[in-house]
C-alpha cells in the first residue's frame, strides 16, 4: 500500500497554510536581515538568515511536488530544520546585543507560530501515514526486495 | 555561533552553574567496576563535574566516593588507609564509612561525640554492568537509574574493556579520556556528515561493494536531514539515496545530559550508549557501554582490505599506562603534544587524515578546538541542525531547571532511555519515525536481521 498522490493532499501549494505562513515569515525575516546592522564579519550570518528564512516556502513548495506522503513530510522536515537554525542566530544575536530583546522576541513569535503550523501539520499526515500503511515490525516492509534491503530477509 | 553567555551556560559545570546543577540531576558513570578490582584495594582519585573525589571499595565490597579533602584539616584522603568499612586519613586516624560517616576519631578524647556530628562530602553509588554510577544531586532518595540496554549485563557476566564490538565479549565498557569540554566531544557525535569526510575521505565507491552502506556514505557527502525533538533528548535521520527507490538512514540520538547513540551498525541490531561525562570543563571522560546482540554480521572483509590499503584508519587504540593522577586515567598515546601520532607522509598516499585511528581522529579535531571551544566565532549551517537543537535543549533544559525547577527530561523516566540507533535502508515512502518504531526500541529482538558494521 502506498500514499502516492494525491492521496495525501491535491490542489496548488499556494493554498497549503504552512506554504502560506512560511512565506509570511519569509518576508519578515527579508527584512530583518536588511535591516540588520551587524559588524563586517558577520556578514555571513546576515547571509544565513536571509537564505534560512527564503528557503522554507520552496523546500515546501518543492516536497509538495513529490509522489509519496513520507516525502512530503521529509519536506516539512527539512523546512524545520531552518526554522530552528533561525531561533538560534535570533538567540545568538540578542545575547550579542546585535537586535533589541523586545524585537527579536517579536521576530521569534513569528518564528514559533510557523513552527506550530508546521509540526501541527507533520502530525496530522503522520497520522494519515500510519493509518493507510500495514506495520511488519513496525515497518512497512512487505515486498521481498524492501526486507532484503533492511537485512531481515535473504 | 552563541553568545559568550550562552557557551559559558553550556560548557561549565561546575556546582552552582546552570548546567552543573542540570547534570547533578541525574545518576552520573563514575568509574569502572575494575579500577576497585578488590575489597579493601587502592583509592583512586576521580575527578566528576569539577569535584576532585576519592573512590574506594570498603571491607564488604559497597563502593564509596567520598570528597577528597579531609573534613579536619583538609589532607587528602587518597593517601588515607582502606580498612574494616572506611577511608582514614593518616594525618590524624579520622575515618570515613562509604557515606562519608566520621566512624572514628583517636585524636579526640574518647568520651567525645564529636565524630557524630562531621560527615564528609559522600555521594552515593550503585554498581551495574560493570559501572560505578553515582549522584550528586539534591535529593535525599535519588531518582531511579537510566535504563541502558547496554548497561545491564548480569552481575558475574565477564565484560570487555576494548571499543564496541572489539574481541568476543558481549559486554563492552570501554573508556579514554579527551582534554576537552564534554560538549565540543559529545558534538563530535551527533555530526554525522564529518564520518565520510573526517573517517572516509579517502574511500571512493569503486574501493566498496555494491550493497554496502558505505558505499552510500561515500557517493554522497551532503546527507539530508531530518531533527526531531524527543522525550529523551534529540533524534536525527540523516538520509542519503540507496538506489533508485530507497533511502539509506543514519538514525542516532543525544540523550540527556550528555549520553549519545551513534549509526554504527544497523539499526536494531546494536545495544549501546555512549557518554561524554564532564571530569571538568575542560576534561572529558568518554564511556562506551555496548552489548552485542546475536545476529549474524554480514561479511565486510573489505572494510579489513580498505584498512590494509590505508583508505579506511582502523588500527588499535595505544594507551599510557593509567596513574593515579586525577588526569591519569585512560589515555591515548596519541595526543596534542606528538600531533596526535599524524604522518604525512601517510595523508598524501593513504588515509585522509594521516592519523592512526578513527577515534584519534575523532581526538584531533576536537581537543585542537580548544579546551573550550569559542562558539561565538564559528559559522554553523544547515547541516550542524542537529548540534543546533541538542544545545537548544540543554540550554532550554538548564534555564528551565534554574528559573522554575522544572525536572530535566529522563530523570524520572528511565524508560525513555530505552533506545537503539544504527542504519537502515527504507523504501522512499515510508515515514521514517514511524517506520522505525520498533527498530529504535531496545530490548526488542529482530528475527533474521543482519549486522552492517558502517563507520
Amino acid at each position: 500500500m502506498t500514499s502516492e498522490r494525491p492521496g495525501f493532499g491535491a490542489g496548488d501549494y499556494r493554498d497549503l497554510p504552512e506554504w502560506q505562513a512560511a512565506t509570511r515569515f519569509a518576508s519578515l525575516v527579508e527584512a530583518a536581515s536588511d535591516e540588520l546592522d551587524v559588524p563586517e564579519d558577520l556578514e555571513w550570518l546576515r547571509y544565513l538568515i536571509a537564505r534560512s528564512g527564503g528557503a522554507v516556502p520552496p523546500l515546501i513548495e518543492r516536497a509538495w511536488a513529490r509522489t509519496h506522503l513520507a516525502e512530503y513530510l521529509l519536506g516539512l522536515y527539512e523546512s524545520l530544520d531552518h526554522v530552528i537554525l533561525l531561533e538560534y542566530y535570533l538567540l545568538f544575536l540578542r545575547g550579542e546585543g546585535y537586535v533589541s530583546g523586545s524585537y527579536a522576541n517579536e521576530l521569534d513569535a513569528k518564528r514559533a507560530e510557523l513552527e506550530r503550523v508546521i509540526l501541527e501539520r507533520c502530525d496530522e499526515l503522520r497520522a494519515e501515514w500510519r493509518e493507510t500503511h500495514t506495520f511488519t515490525a513496525g515497518m512497512e516492509m512487505t515486498d521481498e526486495a524492501s526486507l532484503r534491503a533492511v537485512g531481515l530477509a535473504e | 555561533m552563541l553568545s559568550q553567555a550562552d557557551n559559558e551556560l553550556l560548557c561549565r559545570v561546575g556546582r552552582g552553574t546552570p548546567m552543573g546543577d542540570l547534570m547533578r540531576q541525574y545518576w552520573l558513570p563514575a568509574l569502572r567496576s575494575d579500577e576497585l578490582p578488590r575489597n579493601d584495594s587502592d583509592p583512586v582519585r576521580i575527578m566528576l563535574l569539577g569535584e576532585q573525589l576519592i573512590a574506594f571499595r570498603t571491607t564488604s565490597g559497597a563502593v564509596g566516593l567520598i570528597q577528597n579533602s579531609c573534613p579536619h584539616r583538609g589532607a587528602s584522603l587518597f593517601y588515607g588507609r582502606n580498612e574494616e568499612e572506611g577511608l582514614r586519613c593518616v594525618y590524624h586516624g579520622w575515618k570515613f564509612d562509604a557515606a562519608g560517616s566520621c566512624v572514628d576519631m583517636p585524636s579526640e578524647p574518647a568520651d567525645s561525640q564529636f565524630k557524630s556530628k562531621v560527615r564528609a562530602t559522600a555521594y552515593p553509588c550503585v554498581e551495574r554492568g560493570g559501572v560505578v554510577w553515582t549522584y550528586m544531586g539534591p535529593r535525599e532518595d535519588p531518582p531511579p537509574l537510566p535504563d541502558f540496554e547496554a548497561n545491564q549485563a548480569p552481575e558475574g557476566a565477564e565484560i570487555g574493556h576494548g571499543p564496541a564490538r572489539s574481541g568476543n565479549h558481549e559486554w563492552t565498557v570501554f573508556n579514554h579520556s579527551r582534554n576537552c569540554n564534554y560538549m565540543q566531544a559529545l558534538e563530535g557525535d551527533i555530526d554525522t556528515s564529518h564520518a565520510t569526510i573526517l573517517h572516509m575521505g579517502k574511500l571512493t565507491p569503486d574501493d566498496v561493494p555494491e550493497d554496502s552502506w558505505t558505499r552510500y556514505n561515500v557517493s554522497e557527502w551532503a546527507p539530508k536531514y531530518s531533527v526531531v525533538d524527543t522525550e529523551y533528548g534529540t533524534c536525527y535521520g540523516a538520509y542519503r539515496p540507496a538506489g533508485p527507490d530507497h533511502n539509506y538512514w543514519r538514525i542516532a540520538s543525544f540523550l540527556f545530559p550528555f549520553y549519545t547513540m551513534v549509526p554504527v551498525n544497523t539499526l536494531g541490531g546494536q545495544a549501546m550508549a555512549r557518554a561524554w561525562v564532564p571530569m571538568d570543563d575542560e576534561h572529558t571522560m568518554f564511556w562506551s557501554m555496548s552489548r552485542r546482540l546475536p545476529y549474524e554480521d554480514i561479511d565486510m572483509s573489505w572494510q579489513e582490505a580498505a584498512n590494509d590499503s590505508g583508505h579506511l584508519a582502523m588500527r588499535g587504540l595505544e594507551f599510557e599506562p593509567n596513574t593515579t593522577d586525577w588526569y591519569g586515567r585512560f589515555n591515548l598515546k596519541a595526543k596534542a603534544e606528538n600531533d596526535y601520532l599524524l604522518d604525512r607522509e601517510e595523508q598524501r598516499t593513504s588515509t585522509y587524515s594521516g592519523l592512526p585511528a578513527i577515534t584519534i581522529e575523532d581526538q584531533m579535531v576536537t581537543e585542537t578546538m580548544g579546551p573550550i571551544y569559542d562558539r561565538p566565532s564559528e559559522h554553523l549551517g544547515t547541516s550542524d541542525a542537529m548540534i543546533i537543537r541538542t544545545r537548544m535543549r540543554l540550554i532550554n533544559a538548564a534555564q528551565a531547571l534554574r528559573e522554575r525547577g522544572e525536572v530535566p527530561p529522563g530523570v524520572d523516566t528511565p524508560e525513555v532511555y530505552r533506545q537503539r540507533s544504527g542504519g537502515v535502508v527504507l523504501p522512499r515512502d515510508v515515514d521514517w519515525l514511524e517506520a522505525t518504531a520498533e527498530l529504535r526500541k531496545a530490548y526488542v529482538m529482530h528475527e533474521g536481521l543482519k549486522v552492517h558494521f558502517t563507520v
